[in-house]
């Protein structure tokens, strides 16, 4: 156990040097003079001298990177180019609006999808299994940002029932986690719904029902939880790769996220908070892989033992 | 037997698998699945291989031909030892010895047609000079097994499990191997088939004088086709001996207890039936002493400390048992 | 009042003009306390019925097209479903063929064993009586054990665990569908032996499916032969086992292989079992008969009680061709 944990932790490691040396390269690539960005077009050639020396900006790449890892060993993700605000800060304050909205669509979506999945896998090939199916196929189709707008319209403008944008409680991010949790649940409940099928047919569900088990308990005491093991795998990289979504759905809604920062300082080219965003997120998906590993350990106990 | 009688000679094979493999150290702990097994088959005979579950027998079955990797000790085929022998050498070996698997439904691939199946190795060993050729051989193959020329064209799904497995049979049939070892060929078969079956591998051997090693757990269907059984407990042979011998006089009290537990139809023939206790112990920490003392019905002192010797009791019957006389 | 009489039982897979009848006109009866093995081959319909005694099969596929199960009276097929739920594992238990599978992977066995007790005697739904039933069923250090998960026992251990959660709401009826088949020759020893103990302690009835002719010998007081679907011979086990009537159940015999015999050909029955909805017309054992007559293909013979308590499905059962 402590060895696997061990290899665990060296992994992680790897892969968040791994992000922050592609993201920081990558970056270095894009054409165009940040310190023309951080002065404005009209900044004098000494003003950007200046901020050359200031950023080392004229450093060798790989100093430069020396340097931020340098930084980032102690803490310190560095300040906006374009705010002076320190990027932890920025992080921070931000870091709220980012878990409450991806918090609530998991929950939202975990919530829809796994009775759907349950009562179409128990009611197979049904009315009820069919419409499901289709009504999931659309909602896989769906693009995140279309949604958003779509959602924003109808439930927000034409019918009042939401607030536009803008985060004051916790009601305002029902809207936007919605839009975020329709794309996952149609998905999620074929998922669900075919691990359901199988392990319906498995020698312990026939043993629950000749025990006496009514089909309520069959499905949801039985069978559910070894029809979840394989999903929370998928789940676990999923809620990391969500950020994605949470990118486009906190634009449209204007709410003061992580995602909304990460969009802002591409179109400023602001280097310090793009590397503290994409940082923000890697450790995002190594946290989830952590998340899902103790998860298992939980609902598999075959796995515990086996470690 | 003097060494130039046996096709094939095993001595002291050890198969140990490596569990609880750590990030830097070197394995810890192994699975004992063959532990210092030595026996010999002559040609055309047939050695039967009996035990439990997680005794060791499929593994000795796989290790002897080389698909599975021997941790030490020789495999003398032919005289040659194939341990030390590794790719184009092997493999120009391994048209002596062949195998049937015990499920007939996972061990032939479904989308390929029967021809394929059997002609595959035909191709690989280049043992026939164009496609006529091939088609003759698969389907003459087909028939020895007692199936119809006109199945080659099918594919697996269509035949019944007893039809599968002499699908298995012909393939294995099909280099003309000095040595076939069948892994519980019958145990998934009905018994109306299971006999069909037996009888098959019987006459093919009359007809083509290849050896077995029959691997089974079934000590009545051991004893109908084996000259020869050797009894496994925990990754060593405890007993062996002329088939008769072993099943008409066992020596060693495992054996006993097997045989007290083959169900007997006939309730004019029914004994009192010796039941052993527990489970068979983990191959991974197997008991001091004689692996079998927790179970065994007349252990003594020793038998807790002293690992018994296979001893000759009888000429050509061995028990591994302090015990036994 | 026999415990489960079977009247006619018929089972189709799938519906209309695709139905296939896997169980055809089966009729079984057994009293309190009794041991009744049901032998057969794959695809004779033995586990389809064991199965429908508690209406066990999934519809669909399967269809419960004819005939009566009553259990202590009651025909289950025309149950409701929570007085089914009552019936199952209350009256009429199952313990089944593959005890690593039929285990709940993800629940401790003290666990799986204590929801039967509550679906069934809440009153006695105690660590106590786990213990208690673990301990009846033979299990080593039941305190410590009712905390494992299954995959953390042997094989073994597993089926008598299943028994025990079988057995935690005192039924009636145990049916064991193949209960030692997956198990080694020494375990299946063992696991025989405890069943036989069992039902003299408890003295519940045992419906035993199985296709070992040899257990059927060591436990059961009567024997029915299952091929295609249909009965082809019933008996005392005893009687049966010494002399059967049907040539089925003669060349079943023959064909198992014995430790007395020296190594010879096995007696062996001809051609394939025949696959669901693949039956042939008239006898249906006719194809692979060693004494078929041309009529065997013709007419289906009925089952018929030719000497007391000994039924055969085949007229010629007293031909001389037979005897030999």
């Amino acid at each position: 156990m402590i060895t696997r944990l061990f290899r665990r932790l060296i992994w992680s490691v790897v892969t968040l040097l791994g992000t922050v040396l592609l993201t920081f390269f990558l970056l270095n690539a894009v054409p165009g003079d940040v310190a023309r960005v951080i002065a404005g077009s009209k900044a004098s050639p000494d003003v950007i001298k200046e901020i050359h020396a200031k950023y080392h900006l004229d450093d060798p790449v790989w100093q430069r990177f020396a340097l931020y890892l340098n930084q980032l060993a102690h803490g310190d993700l560095g300040h906006s180019y374009v705010t002076d605000q320190p990027v932890a800060e920025a992080l921070l304050t931000r870091l709220p609006t980012t878990i409450a909205l991806t918090a609530l669509a998991v929950v939202m979506w975990v919530a829809l999808a796994v009775p759907l999945g349950a009562l179409t896998a128990r009611f197979r090939d049904s009315w009820f299994d069919r419409s499901t199916l289709v009504v999931a196929t659309v909602s896989l189709s769906l693009p995140a940002f279309w949604l958003a707008r779509m959602m924003q319209y109808w439930f927000a403008y034409k019918l009042g029932w939401f607030p536009i944008g803008f985060f004051r409680s916790f009601r305002d991010l029902l809207l936007p986690a919605a839009s975020l949790a329709i794309l996952f649940v149609g998905y999620y409940a074929r998922l669900i719904h075919t691990n359901m099928v199988e392990v319906l047919d498995s020698p312990y569900i026939r043993a629950a029902r000749a025990k006496g088990a009514s089909e309520t308990r069959v499905l949801f005491k039985h069978a559910l939880r070894n029809a979840m093991i394989p999903v929370i795998t998928i789940l676990g990289m999923d809620v990391a790769g969500l950020l994605g979504g949470v990118l486009f759905v906190e634009n449209v809604f204007a709410l003061p996220g992580i995602g909304t920062l990460a969009v802002q300082s591409v179109f400023n080219l602001d280097p310090p908070v793009i590397m503290g965003t994409v940082l923000f997120s890697a450790i995002l998906v190594v946290g989830a892989n952590w998340a899902v590993d103790l998860l298992y350990g939980w609902i598999d106990p075959r796995i515990k033992s086996a470690s | 037997m003097t060494m130039s009688e046996s096709l094939l000679e095993v001595k002291a094979l050890k198969v140990h698998f490596p569990v609880n493999v750590g990030l830097f150290a070197r394995p810890t702990e192994f699975v004992r699945a063959v532990d210092d097994v030595s026996f010999t088959i002559a040609p055309g005979e047939t050695v039967g291989l009996v035990g439990e579950s997680g005794c060791g027998k499929t593994t000795l079955g796989r290790a002897v031909i080389r698909l599975i990797e021997p941790t030490g000790g020789q495999i003398l085929f032919d005289g040659m030892d194939l341990v030390p022998l590794k790719g184009a050498a092997l493999r120009a070996q391994r048209r002596k010895f062949q195998m049937i698997f015990q499920d007939p439904f996972a061990s032939l691939n479904p989308r390929a047609k029967v021809e394929n199946i059997i002609g595959e190795a035909l191709d690989i060993h280049r043992l026939v000079l164009n496609a006529t050729a091939r088609r003759q051989r698969v389907e003459s193959l087909l028939q020895d097994v007692g199936l119809e020329a006109a199945h080659a064209q099918r594919y697996p799904h269509e035949f019944s499990g007893g039809q599968r497995q002499r699908i298995g049979i012909a393939r294995a049939l099909a280099v003309q191997p000095k040595l076939i070892v069948c892994d519980e060929p019958v145990s998934a078969l009905d018994v109306s088939v299971q006999a069909q079956i037996v009888n098959l591998l019987r006459d093919l051997q009359q007809e083509h004088g290849m050896a077995y090693l029959f691997v089974a757990h079934d000590l009545a269907v051991v004893r109908h086709i084996s000259r020869r059984i050797l009894v496994m407990y925990l990754g060593r042979i405890v007993e062996s001996g002329e088939a008769r011998s072993v099943c008409q006089s066992p020596r060693h009290p495992y054996t006993q207890a097997l045989i007290s537990a083959v169900p007997v139809v006939d309730p004019k023939l029914k004994r009192r039936r010796m039941v052993l206790a527990g489970d068979v112990p983990s191959p991974i920490h197997p008991p001091a002493g004689c692996p079998f003392h927790p179970r065994c019905p007349v252990a003594e002192a020793r038998c807790k400390t002293e690992v018994p010797a296979l001893r000759e009791v009888e000429s050509g019957h061995w028990v591994s048992c302090h015990l036994a006389k | 009042m026999p415990l489960l009489e079977i009247r006619n039982l018929q089972i189709d897979f799938g519906h209309g003009l695709k139905a296939l009848r896997a169980v055809d006109g089966v009729a079984l009866s057994l009293e309190p306390g009794k041991t009744l093995g049901l032998v057969g081959e794959s695809g004779s319909g033995k586990s389809v019925t064991a199965l429908a005694i508690a209406r066990l099969l999934a519809c669909p596929p399967a269809v419960y097209a004819g005939g009566e199960i009553l259990l202590a009276g009651r025909d289950v097929l025309r149950l409701r479903a929570a007085e089914l739920r009552q019936i199952r594992g209350g009256l009429v238990s199952y313990v089944f063929q593959e005890p690593g599978a039929s285990l709940n992977p993800v629940f401790r066995i003290g666990g799986q064993i204590k929801e039967a007790l509550q679906l069934h005697r809440p009153e006695a739904a105690t660590d106590a009586e786990v213990i208690r039933l673990l301990k009846l069923v033979g299990i080593p250090a039941p305190e410590t054990r009712m905390k494992s998960y299954p995959h953390e026992l042997s094989g073994g251990m597993q089926q008598r665990v299943m028994i025990a959660m079988a057995l935690a709401p005192q039924p009636k009826l145990l049916v064991a569908d193949e209960p030692t088949t997956a198990l080694d020759v020494t375990i299946q020893a063992q696991i025989i032996e405890l069943l036989a103990q069992l039902r003299q302690q408890l003295g519940m009835a045992i419906l035993l499916i199985t296709h070992n002719l040899g257990i059927v010998g060591d436990i059961a007081d009567d024997v029915a032969v299952m091929y295609a679907g249909q009965i082809v011979e019933q008996g005392p086990a005893h009687d049966l086992l010494q002399r059967p009537l049907h040539p089925y159940t003669q060349a079943l015999m023959k064909s198992v292989p014995t430790l007395a015999a020296d190594a010879e050909r096995l007696t062996t029955i001809s051609g394939q079992v025949p696959r669901l909805g693949a039956f042939p017309t008239g006898c249906r054992f006719h194809p692979r008969c060693p004494v078929a007559r041309p009529e065997c293909s013709q007419a289906p013979p009925p089952l018929a009680e030719v000497e007391p308590r000994r039924w055969v499905r085949c007229p010629y059962w007293n031909s001389p061709s037979l005897k030999a």
